[in-house]
């Protein structure tokens, strides 16, 4: 590789960007980065620190001349900013788990069981009839009446609701469509519907999210 | 009509059995009639019938059973113990049986109605729904069985379920602790004793 | 191969449908934007302020270093960012002079997250390219796993996949914490150089005053574009926005190979990772 002169100025060539800076700019500590006065042609002259939090990686090498206000950098330089996960924090160390999470993810647990997982000759989750009743599950959203997951017997999962007025058994057929018995008060609904797991069936919308 | 014969002849594979039954000895026919040498009698209206709860799957997360704990009486037979005849001794044996055969296996409770109460249900062609069949084994001679007598539309299904469901009572199981004043429960080993 | 079977414990995902604690998405540029630029993408992205999305704001400063003099603070950017009810930022969208993230920490779906993250860069990249080539797209997942068993109960094979060509054989016998930082440059086509980037740490952590064991994955994917010996790449004036997503895609496609290549079969099964 031929090092060609990129003439910037060190103000251009050496910016140094830290993580989690506010806007009031504190009194920046540089220590981090030990700036060497042994320059050579192949050796950096900046070096990240392991402890730093720095978002910046110099994957080439910077080769700065003699003089103090110019560097010579290779022509080719990609300035990766590659995310060093070691020095990057995750946002958050614990968000709580959603509820919908929690189902899905009971669901998706059964996934594991083989037949007659219940010692009754019952089939394995049917993995459709799992897809189907995620999607359902992502669809609710965040509402006030979460369901219960159910796997039946024949492999298939239901989402059941039995709180206050309403009882409400929703079976995915694994087919692309729902069969249903729904209670409200006294008021009885069922039927079959199709299903194409992008939206919540209008019939749902009215009863259940209401 | 001999249903002890129909009841070992017939494949012990999930619907076709109920299938099968149901063609062969239509509206709960056997129910009259002894369906295996090791049962005593054929289950009466007076008996009570306990449904025993062995899946942490079939529990909510408020501890409430689901009504899924019903759903086998479309596919294999809902098992269930005839509670009046079943000597505790038996009670042990089946429920120690049931534990030791999974580890993620624990005794949640007990439902229990009146086999009239079942027998009641009626589907949507006003028949009864479903059938009680005193299908006792060697080891377990109180065991019985809940099918539906006819098959019936996908659309239906959920709302007989739901019937069962009110029947059994199933916001109240019954606590190990608590049935047959804890005696079965009691007797178990203290690595099964897992609720 | 027989996978372990812990009686006494077993590993969940994090947030039980999924593990993916965060998700980064990254757009590196050739040339730092000028302030003029700067201040035009700021104001743009006010919007995501005031429509409620990211409703915090602060600059980012740096600083200038002259040979011979001390440093100077100068302005680098700024990001706009979501905080939960306790004061913990939930997502952020970064930028800077040369390059823009959005990370968050509430994954739900791909299909979810990438129109978040779409809509922001569909405001903001177009300014960016008026002014520079892409030089790289990158993606990073952290993917976290808890032991729920006594730690001494703890095993790899629990979780990991025993033939994973990135994990070293003797994670599976040793008994105590241990990590696994591995990565190499691939040529995925003649424009493409893609660096790849794995982290695996296992550490006890505590929570509510009690401790758990916890692996934490992290993939950083990052292709890279005009290097030597490769060809040239730009991406289409007018298909920038629909060329990234296309990246994104790729990238979000070969994270999720790696990550099924780590962990076991089941715990690939239990996060949908597979079939």
């Amino acid at each position: 590789m031929n090092p060609s002169s990129l003439k910037g100025t060190a103000a251009v060539a050496a910016q140094f960007l830290l993580l989690g800076i506010t806007s009031a700019a504190p009194n920046l500590d540089v220590s981090e980065f030990k700036y060497s006065t042994h320059k050579t042609q192949t050796s950096p002259n900046w070096v990240r620190a392991d402890n730093s939090t720095s978002m910046i990686f110099d994957g080439i090498n910077s080769c700065p001349t003699q003089s103090n206000s110019e560097f010579l950098v290779h022509s080719d330089i990609s300035l990766v900013k590659t995310i060093d996960p070691r020095s990057l924090i995750p946002l958050t160390g614990n968000r709580s788990t959603t509820l919908q999470e929690t189902l899905v993810g009971e669901i998706r647990s059964w996934g594991l069981l083989n037949d007659n997982w219940d010692g009754e000759g019952s089939l394995k989750p049917h993995s459709q009839s799992s897809k189907e009743a995620v999607s359902f599950v992502n669809l609710l959203g965040e509402t006030i009446t979460a369901p219960e997951p159910m796997l039946l017997s024949s492999g298939h999962i239901a989402l059941f609701w039995n709180d206050h007025n309403l009882y409400a058994d929703i079976e995915f057929l694994g087919d692309g469509r729902i069969a249903y018995f729904i209670k409200v008060n006294d008021d009885k609904h069922k039927g079959v519907l199709e299903f194409d797991s992008q939206q919540m069936p209008t019939v749902f919308k009215a009863i259940l999210l209401c | 009509m001999d249903c002890q014969k129909l009841n070992q002849d017939i494949e012990n594979n999930g619907a076709v059995r109920i299938d099968g039954i149901n063609q062969a000895a239509p509206d709960c026919i056997c129910e009259k009639y002894r369906m295996s040498q090791f049962s005593p009698n054929t289950v009466d209206n007076s008996e009570n019938l306990a449904r025993f709860i062995f899946s942490p799957i079939h529990v909510d997360r408020k501890g409430r059973i689901k009504p899924s704990i019903f759903s086998q009486i479309f596919t294999t037979g809902c098992s269930i113990q005839r509670d009046g005849i079943a000597t505790s001794n038996e009670l042990i044996d089946f429920t120690q049986k049931f534990l030791s055969g999974d580890d993620n296996r624990l005794w949640k409770g007990v439902l229990i109605a009146k086999s009239e109460t079942v027998r009641k249900i009626v589907n949507s062609l006003k028949n009864q729904a479903i059938c009680v069949y005193d299908t006792a084994e060697m080891d377990n001679p109180a065991h019985a069985e809940m099918m539906i007598s006819y098959n019936i539309a996908e659309t239906d299904r959920a709302e007989l379920t739901a019937r069962l469901y009110e029947v059994f009572d199933n916001q109240n199981p019954i606590s190990p602790e608590k049935y047959r004043n804890g005696e079965i429960w009691q007797e178990l080993p203290s690595d099964l004793k897992r609720s | 191969m027989s996978e372990a079977i812990n009686s006494k414990g077993n590993f969940e995902p994090i947030h039980n449908a999924h593990s993916i604690e965060q998700v980064l998405f990254a757009i590196q540029f050739e040339i730092p934007l000028n302030d003029t630029l700067l201040s035009k993408i700021r104001n743009i992205a006010l919007e995501f302020k005031q429509d409620g999305s990211l409703p915090a704001i602060n600059d980012i400063q740096g600083f200038t270093i002259n040979m011979g003099q001390g440093p100077i603070p100068s302005q680098n950017g700024f990001m706009l960012y979501k905080t939960r009810t306790d004061g913990i930022i939930e997502k952020e969208l970064r930028v800077e002079r040369n390059i823009v993230t959005f990370r968050t920490t509430h994954y739900s779906r791909w299909k979810d997250i990438w129109s978040e993250a779409e809509k922001y860069f569909s405001a903001l990249i177009p300014l960016f390219c008026s002014n520079s080539k892409i030089t790289g797209i990158g993606l990073n997942y952290f993917d976290k796993f808890v032991w729920s068993g006594s730690i001494q109960e703890c095993r790899s094979d629990a979780l990991f996949n025993r033939n994973s060509k990135y994990l070293c054989p003797y994670i599976f016998t040793n008994e105590d914490l241990w990590h696994v930082h591995t990565g190499a440059f691939i040529r995925v086509n003649n424009q493409t150089k893609r660096l790849i980037n794995i982290n695996i740490d296992s550490f006890d952590e505590n929570l509510n005053g009690d401790t758990r064991r916890v692996f934490v994955i992290a993939t950083v994917i990052t292709d890279q574009f005009n290097q030597i010996n490769y060809d040239p790449f730009a991406f289409e004036e007018d298909q920038i926005i629909e060329g990234i997503k296309l990246k994104f895609t790729d990238l979000h496609s070969y994270g999720k190979n790696v990550l099924a290549d780590i962990i076991n079969y089941n715990m690939s099964k239990r996060i949908a990772l597979i079939e």
